[in-house]
């Protein structure tokens, strides 16, 4: 709300400017907008020539933009950077908002009719935002130029389709693997993990490298859904949601057996509480080196290895009935409301396109969603190998998503707290998350 | 409040010599300026307070939902917060809290005030030091409190793992997230409270105590008989606004649970329902019908201490 007012702060400088510049002929100027023009026309008179050649529609614009991750703001800028040169009169202004308050504060904008002209959206809220028809649909766009949307995993595109029609284009993804800590498995004594490895040999190894002295745990069965609890849900053969995305998989004796062994590695005392990580993210548990394993995204990685430097290592997730994860992935999407429509579209064609998933790859900020990237992204550091972010990515689902996923996440997140906390059983709390779950996708 | 009068004489003495002049129409003029300089206050409150107050009382009463159109949904929106079970546990996290904060806080500020006013050595750093919680914005207060409650790293477990005490696991404990949240209100009350009661404290004259003293009375029975009745303005003041206050709880609860759903479920507050109810799940008529109720609760509980406030409160 503040990035608005500041921007209407800004229309009004810039109409006062014009007032004042052209207070002789703008007598009548009563539109914003028309004051803009005339403030575009003074800077073209005045600009050099090379500069007004090629200025003929060069109304100078800014393009409101908007992410939730703090990492990204130097790779966005230096996007715009490459956008700007064949938009000279392109002004822009990135507002990075935590990730917990991003979604409301976007959402009260947009209905407001206000807001960023692009943003970055995520699965779980993507198709609320659609159907609300906040959103511009690409569709149109997207065929009449005769993009390539295979230059992205075809999982990822469909994520951001909504009734048929392309609202997203896809900019990183999520892959999950084992993060590991190499000094702690040294001094255990234990090998590395690889794609061997499964859900008993991660058990074994995780006792062996715990250490109750030093208090440093083997694993972290982590309580977070899209590094923790759903990549054991999928390798356990269940699944979150319906293919029909109409009902709740949670209650199925895959999912409550992904649950136990949760719980299990919990009461065994080689993954820390499910109080501790409510306390302290495990990541951070991870990263402080209290732990020799953590279940982690493509975006820990930078996080990570500026905590662990050489000391981190990343391994494909240990393999139960199956191997793999339910993939997720981050789009740029444009405000059905903004009055740069065109502008934002190409911009959002340089950041989704190779330019913006170079920069992103090199400054080592998550996989790419586009495939020519992910090369130049898995030597941004050095020292790690990510090839198992890679290789993983062929045993993956499509992330569970409906038109409220946000508001079952939230059931979910509780319920299953609930339970790893030992408030309530396992199967208690997998048939009361499924409930609430089913009770919310049931008024969609 | 004491109403304000403005009397012809008083409001401008360049215009002595016309002051004579009382007919009815100067009084009316002087009446529209008296209004013109009101005018910007009241635009601002009427804009920022009274316009929305009025809006959410209408829009509770609709079925909207931010964007589309809007029905009318009669008490439908109240119906329902009947049966909410989120409703009825913020009300009663919210009733708990105020019955601890506002009696624990002004009991301590009270002493606090009391005991600076005693002339104690570095007054001035004391004072700044139980105010700087007043003065500093609430989300850094639960952050910092957050770290201060981390079981295993913070320094308060650390203190009574020295001292071989229980080290709870404050904030991700259901039974003690409230408790948590409370002792940070507390000690984040206190500064306000203490300075209007130690400007209280000095409004007392002197000579009460002197002839107190000449009477024999010892400290505690000049504390209760003195200074307590004497201070009862402030209190009462300090005691109102801190009832008001504390049903409005919501930055603490929002920051130190992080938004966990399994620890707001024991620390909700009526607030922060209605921040999700309206903004999360964009549920505007309900959401408005839940402020409605904790305005009328809060006007009704403010009625009620004004009432009694006959009975204590010597002026």
């Amino acid at each position: 709300m503040t990035m608005n007012r500041k921007w209407q702060a800004k229309a009004a400088l810039a109409g006062l400017a014009a007032a004042l510049t052209l207070a002789g002929c703008a007598s009548n100027g009563g539109a914003n907008q028309s004051e803009e023009k005339a403030v575009g026309e003074a800077k073209a008179n005045d600009a050099p020539a090379a500069a007004a050649e090629t200025s003929a529609k060069a109304e100078p614009f800014t393009l409101q933009v908007a992410v939730w991750d703090e990492k990204l703001k130097e790779t966005v800028q230096q996007t715009f950077e490459i956008y700007k040169k064949d938009h000279p009169e392109a002004d822009f202004k990135l507002t990075v908002t935590p990730v917990k308050e991003y979604y409301t504060k976007l959402q009260t904008a947009l209905i407001g009719g206000s807001g960023p002209d692009l943003f970055m959206m995520n699965g779980p809220n993507f198709n609320k935002f659609a159907s609300l028809k906040l959103l511009t649909d690409l569709q149109p766009l997207v065929e009449q130029e005769q993009l390539d949307t295979s230059a992205y995993p075809e999982g990822i595109t469909k994520l951001y389709q909504y009734e048929g029609h392309q609202y997203g284009l896809p900019y990183y993804l999520g892959s999950i693997g084992l993060f590991y800590n190499k000094a702690l498995f040294d001094a255990a004594k234990v090998p590395y993990p690889d794609e061997t490895w499964t859900w008993e040999t991660l058990r074994a190894n995780a006792a062996k490298l715990t250490d109750k002295s030093q208090s440093t745990y083997g694993y972290i069965a982590a309580n977070d859904n899209q590094s923790g609890v759903y990549p054991l849900i999928h390798q356990a053969g269940g699944s979150v949601i319906s293919a029909d995305g109409k009902k709740s998989g949670l209650d199925a004796p895959e999912s409550v057996a992904a649950l136990q062994f949760m719980k299990e590695l919990i009461d065994e005392g080689v993954s820390p509480s499910a109080q501790q990580q409510l306390e302290t993210a495990p990541i951070q548990l991870f990263g402080s080196g209290k732990a020799a394993m953590v279940p982690g995204g493509s975006y820990d990685a930078s996080t990570l290895y500026g905590m662990l430097g050489d000391k981190l290592g990343v391994a494909p997730l240990p393999a139960g009935k199956q191997a793999g994860f339910l993939v997720h992935g981050s789009s740029w999407v444009i405000n059905a409301k903004s009055e740069h429509q065109q502008e934002a579209w190409e911009f959002v064609k340089v950041l989704s396109g190779a330019p913006g998933a170079e920069l992103l790859a090199k400054n080592a900020i998550n996989f790419p969603a586009y495939k020519d990237a992910v090369a130049l992204w898995m030597q941004s550091i050095p020292s790690l190998d990510m090839n198992a972010f890679v290789k993983s990515l062929e045993h993956t689902a499509p992330y569970p998503v409906s038109k409220n996923t946000a508001e079952w996440q939230n059931a979910i997140i509780e319920e299953i707290t609930n339970g790893l906390l030992g408030k309530q059983s396992i199967p208690d709390a997998a048939a009361k998350a499924a409930s609430r779950m089913n009770d919310i996708l049931a008024k969609e | 409040m004491r109403e304000i009068q403005i009397r012809a004489p008083e409001a401008a003495p360049a215009a002595a010599p016309r002051a004579a002049r009382r007919t009815p129409r100067g009084r009316t003029v002087e009446m529209w300026w008296a209004y013109a300089f009101v005018l910007p206050a009241f635009i601002v409150l009427g804009v920022f307070h009274l316009l929305p107050a009025a809006a959410s009382l209408a829009i509770s009463f609709t079925d909207w939902d931010g964007l589309s159109e809007i029905h009318f949904a009669g008490w439908d929106n109240y119906a329902v917060l009947l049966s909410d079970d989120n409703f009825g546990k913020a009300g009663l996290h919210t009733f708990l809290y105020a019955l601890a904060v506002v009696p624990i806080s002004v009991g301590l500020a009270t002493l606090v005030a009391v005991l600076l006013n005693a002339g104690l050595k570095g007054q001035a750093f004391y004072r700044t030091v139980y105010f700087i919680p007043v003065v500093t914005m609430s989300t850094a207060v639960g952050l910092i409190w957050k770290w201060l409650y981390n079981s295993e790293y913070g320094p308060i477990n650390a203190a009574l793992g020295f001292l071989h005490l229980p080290q709870p696991n404050w904030l991700s404990d259901s039974r003690y997230t409230l408790v948590s949240i409370m002792i940070v209100g507390i000690w984040a009350a206190i500064g306000h409270h203490m300075i209007i009661l130690l400007a209280g404290l000095q409004g007392i004259p002197q000579s009460f105590y002197e002839a107190a003293s000449i009477d024999g009375a010892g400290k505690l029975r000049t504390f209760f008989r003195i200074t307590l009745p004497l201070l009862s303005p402030s209190l009462f003041f300090v005691v109102t606004t801190s009832v008001i206050s504390s049903l409005q709880l919501f930055d603490l609860v929002f920051v130190m649970t992080g938004g966990n759903p399994a620890l707001l479920s024991s620390a909700r507050s009526v607030v922060f329902n209605v921040y999700e109810e309206g903004f999360v799940l964009f549920r505007m008529g309900t959401a408005s019908a839940q402020a409605v109720v904790l305005f009328a609760v809060i006007l009704l509980l403010t009625v009620v201490q004004l009432k009694l406030q006959k009975r204590w409160v010597h002026y």
